[in-house]
């Protein structure tokens, strides 16, 4: 292989990566699927763990598959990258809090209501369109 | 994009402007990447959003079966790691094992779209359609959106395999081989969001 | 009702009983023909498709984009004043002239235009025109991609002036909210046009992001770290960042509406677990960076124009890059405000209302810098001077009204009145606006060679600041007695008159607009008159200035080295400006390609037939798309060399026109001060 492809293509794929990150994918998804299917653990355990293991592995990826580092060369693509997870995070985390607190203040006030219940001990949400009285005349004239 | 310019005698080009036209290339493709992160993401913040929105319709826990969706992300890995050997036997100039790892990684990509229409088809079937809740369009959309992309993956992959057979391995045709692999491993890194958040999280509902 | 063949689209789709829209097109089919016309009549097809339709040179691409962004720029003006009309008239007893799902189309299209294709056309024009004459690059990092994204952005402002014929516009407003852009309460095809028509060219945009976030890291001239980026540059950078954050968001704002309209899906309708609140968060996630994508640009060429006409470098430069990416950060953090009263908590309400004063903090210190930037300079009232001065004033007013509604309990009272209409024009006329008419008038030299009349500038400036004053001043008085937005008819009698006033405004603003284009057709008159022989227009900082005007297609033939922020003017201060360097070298440039041209007409195709549920048609389209794209991405042949004779021929012929304007000679620092107003 000539120096001059070593230029012009910017790739540093090699097996050991490879076969790395592929062992360490199938354990990774091995943990979650098992934990799942088991269920002998606690919701919120569970929950822990395959969001650490999904976590992990799209680190694994990232490393052994795209071969993002810290090296010189890559600095920009990383950087990049980080800017994209930080948006991601406010797109992401700034939606589910404002449709959540939306959900949890448009939803019919019951005293069994808990406020202190986690997202996922939600009872089913009732949309505010089929909830709120004030939205009534709309959801019954919508009906084609 | 101006790839050929390296090809020619060294001393002819000057390049202070675009300093490495085929880095310039593999950075632009990276950026697309990370768009499409944005907009993975958003599509995954709409998910969970609606992800209590049944309308009286099926639940996750009612509608998923964990082995087969195990078994469509054995499919995507062992592809990433068929591709990789691609790459290698790029990297070692032998195009007709480039070729035979391509055909490998699209057969292992046409099994997993394979399973995925196969179950979307299931759930249309009985009643289970995007229309049918909020829910079900958000998974249906988002799963969808994941599986477009990879329908396009494996027509990039086919002309890839045209082109090596067709072109050799040009400099602009290992630059393209190396955007498929930055697009073919980020797919399968939306998957790892895809299983965990939808269908792991699904059945725990 | 849908035919095979055509779909939704049949005769009765043209609105021959509605006479006002029948003039409209009738006006433009006639402009159209002569156009056609007077290009046929000069035999110009030829040059026009293989010279600039198929052009990959980012100038030529500049200059289309602002040709678009100036006509789109008529026809969205032509609606503000169609609005204005009737509200001045609607009154009492009068019902005006327009009935209300005309009107509602009207203010739909107004938003429409005015955002995605008047103020993106026009500063992304300029940023193509300027950004690589600034950083020292012969083109954009991908060129033929560039041409892909001026077709996308093209076609999709021809699909919306084509609802005027064919079919109707959008009646849910520029935002399009669910659950009235629904299937159930829009069926007819308006709001597919609006949909469609932002889809694709918010496409373009993300593309020409990528492209232009490549080049501004990549291809800058060698001594040109960040910090020693035109200020211009920086803007975009950041600009382009913020279009790659936010515009895959939009993207997936419209496709889940199309979902919902296209195959029965349930995100956003009022029932079967649809959520529109999700809508209009996810709308505002993409939307309110927007207005920062178009006034930061334009803040960038305030910079740009003010420290280059009051002959000083720009005041606190690094206070101004960080204040530039400060309010990139901040403005991904704020989208909230623009639905406080949608029933989020106090909690939520009070984080986005509190993250949205924080911005006016950078904002403020851009203000200060430019005020700083003046102080003791040697100022020369041009035009370009006028909009920075006037933008100055006005947006200091429209960003404090701005914080007004960043408080959660002020914005419940003025949510969706007149007040919030006249802040946000009081912010993007002034802000966005102001500076692209700022920027037009400073490069113009630059993309044309000659500069813009004076004299009919002026009068264009002062037309729209007395107009914008009395056109939009009034409103906050309005919103403050209770008036809301998109109202057709208007009965209460203490309305009535300072609607006549913002009336008035209208008119001035009108002036404003005429003059514009006098000033157009007068300078080409006295284009000889004007011309810029030496290609530093104004004494100009950056490397644009250290072109020919225009520029050669290549831009430099060599690449300079660059010590300073203020490249070119360092470069006459040390005499190292003019320079005939000992040799030439071929240049490496890329050739043009009739291929973009051909996936924005596909694109276009695809469009209208998804519009008009032609699905035979649409598909035709996208896999006309699909081909084209593997076509192109399989050949090899994109590029030239252009001999390095050729380069000697045309510098020869640049530095002959130099010597003939006395500029060639080491103290060319006596031509800054050559222009005077």
């Amino acid at each position: 292989m000539s120096h001059n492809h070593e230029h012009a293509v910017p790739y540093h794929g090699n097996l050991k990566d490879y076969l790395t990150g592929f062992v360490l994918s199938l354990i990774l998804t091995a943990i979650p699927f098992g934990l799942v299917m088991a269920g002998k653990m606690s919701e919120t355990a569970i929950m822990v763990g395959i969001f650490l293991a999904a976590l992990v592995q799209v680190v694994v990826h990232l490393r052994y598959f795209l071969h993002l580092d810290t090296s010189p060369e890559q600095r920009w693509n990383l950087m990049v990258f980080l800017f994209m997870v930080i948006s991601i995070v406010i797109l992401v985390v700034g939606s589910v809090w404002i449709m959540y607190n939306m959900r949890i203040r448009m939803t019919d006030y019951t005293p069994s209501t808990n406020m202190n219940m986690s997202a996922v001990d939600m009872p089913p949400p009732v949309m505010p369109a089929q909830a709120a009285p004030m939205a009534m005349p709309m959801s019954e004239k919508g009906q084609p | 994009m101006t790839a050929q310019a390296l090809s020619h005698p060294a001393g002819h080009a000057v390049e202070h402007g675009s300093h490495d036209p085929v880095s310039n290339t593999t950075f632009g493709f990276w950026l697309y990447i990370m768009t499409d992160c944005v907009l993975f993401a958003s599509v995954f913040a709409t998910f969970v959003v609606m992800s209590h929105s049944y309308a009286g319709g099926p639940t996750g826990k009612e509608l998923f079966n964990l082995p087969y969706v195990f078994g469509e992300t054995m499919c995507l890995l062992f592809s990433s790691v068929t591709y990789g050997f691609a790459m290698l036997a790029m990297l070692r100039n032998e195009p007709s094992k480039v070729v035979t790892w391509l055909g490998i990684t699209f057969l292992l990509g046409l099994g997993f779209i394979g399973m995925e229409v196969n179950e979307f088809a299931h759930m249309i079937m009985e009643g289970n359609g995007p229309e049918r809740s909020g829910y079900l369009s958000s998974f249906f959309t988002l799963v969808g959106t994941h599986g477009t992309h990879v329908t396009f993956g494996l027509i990039w992959i086919a002309v890839m395999m045209a082109q090596v057979m067709g072109k050799g391995l040009t400099t602009p045709v290992r630059s393209r081989l190396v955007r498929l692999s930055m697009f073919w491993h980020f797919l399968d890194i939306v998957w790892i969001g895809v299983f965990t958040v939808v269908y792991l999280m699904g059945v725990m509902q | 009702m849908e035919s095979e063949l055509f779909g939704k689209l049949s005769l009765s789709a043209i609105p021959f009983d509605n006479p006002i829209v029948m003039d409209v097109v009738g006006v433009s089919l006639v402009m159209g023909a002569i156009v056609v016309g007077l290009i046929t009549y000069a035999g110009k097809w030829g040059y026009l498709w293989k010279e600039w339709l198929c052009s990959v040179d980012h100038k030529k691409i500049g200059v289309m984009y602002v040709v678009l962004a100036g006509v789109m720029l008529l026809r969205g003006f032509a609606d503000a004043f169609m609005m204005r009309l009737q509200q001045a008239m609607a009154y009492g007893s009068s019902m005006g002239y327009l009935p209300p799902e005309h009107y509602d189309q009207i203010f739909s299209a107004h938003g429409t235009i005015m955002i995605i294709f008047v103020a993106m056309p026009f500063f992304i024009g300029l940023m193509n025109v300027v950004v690589p004459q600034q950083i020292g690059a012969r083109d954009v990092a991908f060129p033929f991609l560039n041409s892909v994204s001026f077709w996308l952005t093209a076609i999709s402002a021809a699909l919306v002036m084509i609802s005027l014929a064919v079919g109707d516009f959008s009646k849910a407003g520029w935002t399009g909210y669910p659950p009235l852009s629904e299937v159930n309460y829009s069926p007819d095809t308006g709001v597919d046009y609006w949909m469609w028509s932002i889809q694709i060219s918010g496409i373009g945009t993300l593309l020409t992001a990528v492209n232009f976030f490549v080049t501004i890291i990549r291809m800058r001239a060698p001594g040109m770290n960040l910090m020693k980026m035109p200020i211009f540059t920086w803007n975009i950078l950041v600009t382009t960042v913020l279009i790659m954050a936010t515009f895959p968001v939009l993207t997936v704002t419209l496709a889940l509406l199309t979902l919902d309209r296209y195959l029965g899906m349930h995100f956003f309708t009022a029932d079967m677990g649809g959520n529109m609140m999700m809508y209009s968060n996810l709308f505002w996630i993409w939307g309110h960076p927007e207005v920062y994508i178009v006034i930061l640009p334009a803040f960038g060429m305030f910079s740009e124009v003010i420290s280059t006409f009051a002959k000083k470098r720009l005041f606190g430069y690094h206070g101004m890059v960080y204040a530039t990416c400060a309010i990139g950060i901040l403005s991904l953090g704020v989208w909230l405000h623009h639905f406080f009263t949608m029933g989020a908590g106090g909690d939520v309400n009070a984080v986005f209302g509190i993250a949205t004063m924080i911005i006016a903090v950078p904002t403020g210190v851009k203000i200060f810098n430019w005020l700083f930037t003046m102080y003791r300079g040697r100022i020369e009232f041009t035009t370009p001077v006028l909009w920075t001065l006037a933008f100055i004033v006005y947006f200091s007013v429209g960003g404090m009204t701005g914080v007004l509604l960043a408080v959660p309990p002020a914005d419940f009272l003025l949510h969706n009145s007149e007040f919030l209409i006249a802040h946000f024009h009081n912010v993007l006329i002034p802000g966005a606006l102001f500076g692209y008419l700022a920027g037009y008038s400073y490069w113009f030299p630059k993309m044309f060679g000659f500069k813009l009349d004076e004299k009919w500038g002026k009068r264009a400036f002062w037309g729209w600041v007395i107009g914008f004053g009395l056109a939009f001043f009034p409103l906050y008085a309005l919103g403050f007695m209770g008036m809301t937005r998109r109202l057709n008819h208007i009965d209460n009698p203490v309305w009535h008159d300072l609607l006549q006033v913002a009336m008035v405004g209208t008119l001035f603003i009108t002036f404003g607009v005429i003059s514009s284009i006098v000033q157009v057709v007068v300078s080409i008159k006295n284009r000889d008159k004007l011309r810029d022989a030496t290609g530093d227009a104004w004494g100009g900082h950056s490397l644009e200035w250290s072109l020919s005007s225009p520029p050669p297609f290549y831009n430099f033939a060599v690449i300079p080295t660059v010590e300073d922020i203020d490249a070119f003017t360092d470069m006459k201060e040390k005499g190292k400006a003019y320079q005939r360097p000992a040799k030439y070298e071929d240049i490496h440039m890329p050739k043009n390609s009739s291929i973009g041209v051909i996936i924005g007409l596909l694109a276009f195709v695809f469009g209208f037939a998804m519009i008009w549920h032609m699905w035979w048609f649409a598909l035709a389209g996208a896999l006309g798309i699909l081909i084209a794209v593997v076509v192109r991405a399989s050949s090899d042949d994109y590029d030239y060399y252009v001999p390095a004779a050729e380069v000697a021929r045309i510098e020869n012929e640049r530095f002959h026109t130099l010597e003939a304007a006395g500029a060639a000679a080491p103290s060319v620092s006596a031509n800054n001060f050559a222009y005077q107003v």
